[in-house]
């Protein structure tokens, strides 16, 4: 085999690699279906435990851990510039975030820096779907893990990026939504 | 050449082999899925990608995704509820309400399977190693003190007084034409003192029936001290010399061990383990080694307090 065939097989392990590595966090599970209302308000709802039966009680996420998870949905849904008005418990909200734990692993920082390779990462597996509280429709969800095993962050990084991807997944699907009604409209004009 | 390049290949195929394995764990059935919102998909070959709990199957050309969260039931091709089976422990998810970790309930779950608790036993001590020769084995005894720390951590505060005594036919001292050696004895006594770490891994709450298995390390120290019953006669002038000076010398010394007690009650347990002792000898002799072991088979009984 000639050199540069072993450095276009190389390539080709890099980008095996590269695309194994950048597998999606989250899969959608209801696909945005249409826009939402104009200047709607947001409320944060409730984050339920769906955890396993067999999920041991001291090693699930604590009041506080989900108190900070809802802290960062609200922030990232802000940025996004989605909702008119965003916030928790929000009286007569046209929308409202919920979401359930599915699974959950705190690992330790201390461990993530002594050993590495993985040791002692944290990981998080959330179900979050936006409803219609008028009709009770789930308009757009998903499951999103997140997870950390770098010893220079925190456990709780892996929920701020569950609650950006949850943010910029449903601000890209409004885009696309909006990018399709404005080409149909143009499609339309010359008939009109 | 043609090697090489398969090779790499097969490399390839093992790294995207185990890529795709690490996020997906496929599992294909065919059967009916009821979703909580009502929906029903009849006869669908799905797929559980467990990184995500998530259930996957075709609907028409569109994949259709539906999470864990939002199963109602899982029907195999036979009209058999299957959805225990498929989503374990998911079937019936423990919908408690978050606790803070000032909550009584986390307090208890997160609480210590044991306060403090102490184990007497025997010990039967083998000595390695070129420092212990002419030691032989022997049975001593030692005593523990074990404080809980988390639920599966402890101290282990150990003090053993070994068995080790001296072979019947060991001789330090050479008789020449001006001595003769009447009588020469020698007793031994290996106190070692250790403050382990211990790991204790028992399901659920201790009780009778239970096994707990743990394993510790730690650091101490261990006292030795020779006294020696030695009677020589001076052959030329027929002076009596004895000697019975004992001779005292500590060394630093870590350990091992792993053990299990089994539990005939909430608070007793017999207990059996294994024990090695590493100890810092230094460099006593020239070419011989600077450590020395003392292995232990033990036994004992041990009491909890909760």
């Amino acid at each position: 085999m000639s050199k540069s065939s072993s450095i276009l097989l190389g390539i080709f392990a890099l980008a095996v690699l590269a695309l194994g590595g950048c597998t999606k966090p989250y899969i959608i599970t209801e696909e945005l279906a249409g826009p939402l209302t104009p200047d709607a308000s947001c409320s944060i709802g409730a984050i339920t435990d769906e955890l396993p039966s067999d999920f041991d009680l001291e090693d699930k996420p604590t009041i506080e851990t989900i108190e900070t998870f809802k802290s960062h949905l609200y922030n990232e849904l802000e940025d996004q510039k989605i909702f008119s008005v965003m916030r928790e418990g929000l009286a007569n909200a046209k929308y409202e975030v919920t979401g359930n734990i599915l699974d959950y692993k705190k690992g330790s920082g201390f461990i993530r820096f002594l050993v590495g390779f993985g040791a002692g990462s944290a990981q998080v597996v959330v179900s979050l779907k936006l409803v219609d509280l008028d009709t009770q429709e789930t308009v757009f969800g998903g499951n999103f893990t997140g997870a950390v095993s770098s010893w220079a962050e925190g456990g709780e990084v892996m929920f701020k990026r569950v609650a950006k991807d949850f943010a910029k997944q449903l601000k890209k699907q409004l885009e696309q939504l909006e990018k399709k009604k404005a080409k149909d409209n143009v499609h339309q004009a010359p008939g009109a | 050449m043609y090697k090489r390049f398969i090779s790499q290949l097969l490399f390839i195929f093992v790294l995207l082999f185990f890529q795709l394995a690490a996020v997906n764990a496929f599992a294909y059935e065919k059967g009916t899925i009821v979703t909580k919102d009502g929906q029903r998909y009849e006869n669908v070959t799905y797929d559980i990608l467990e990184a995500y709990k998530i259930i996957k199957f075709k609907l028409g050309e569109a994949d259709k995704n539906i999470s864990f969260a939002n199963v109602e039931a899982i029907y195999d091709a036979d009209g058999t509820d299957v959805t225990a089976s498929v989503l374990g422990g998911y079937y019936k998810p423990q919908k408690e309400t978050w606790k803070s970790d000032s909550d009584p309930v986390v307090r208890e779950g997160r609480r210590a399977k044991f306060t403090v608790g102490w184990r007497l036993g025997a010990n039967y001590s083998i000595p390695v190693s070129d420092y212990y020769e002419g030691i032989e084995p022997g049975i001593g005894f030692d005593g523990d003190m074990l404080i809980g720390i988390s639920r599966n951590f402890s101290m282990r505060l150990q003090i053993s007084k070994s068995g080790m005594k001296v072979e019947d036919d060991f001789h330090m001292l050479y008789t020449d034409y001006d001595y003769t050696i009447l009588k020469e004895d020698y007793d031994i006594t290996t106190i070692r003192y250790m403050l382990c770490f211990q790991y204790n891994s028992v399901q659920g709450e201790i009780d009778r029936g239970k096994t707990m298995f743990y394993s510790y390390s730690g650091l101490g120290a261990v006292s030795q001290k020779v006294k020696p019953d030695v009677l020589v006669r001076d052959n030329y002038t027929d002076i009596l010399y004895y000697a019975n000076e004992p001779v005292t010398e500590t060394k630093f010394a870590m350990n091992v061990g792993f053990g299990a007690t089994a539990f005939l009650s909430k608070t007793a347990g017999i207990d059996f383990s294994i024990n090695i002792d590493e100890v810092f000898v230094g460099s006593y002799a020239y070419g011989q080694s600077g450590l020395a072991f003392i292995i232990d088979l033990k036994v004992g009984l041990v009491v909890l307090l909760h």
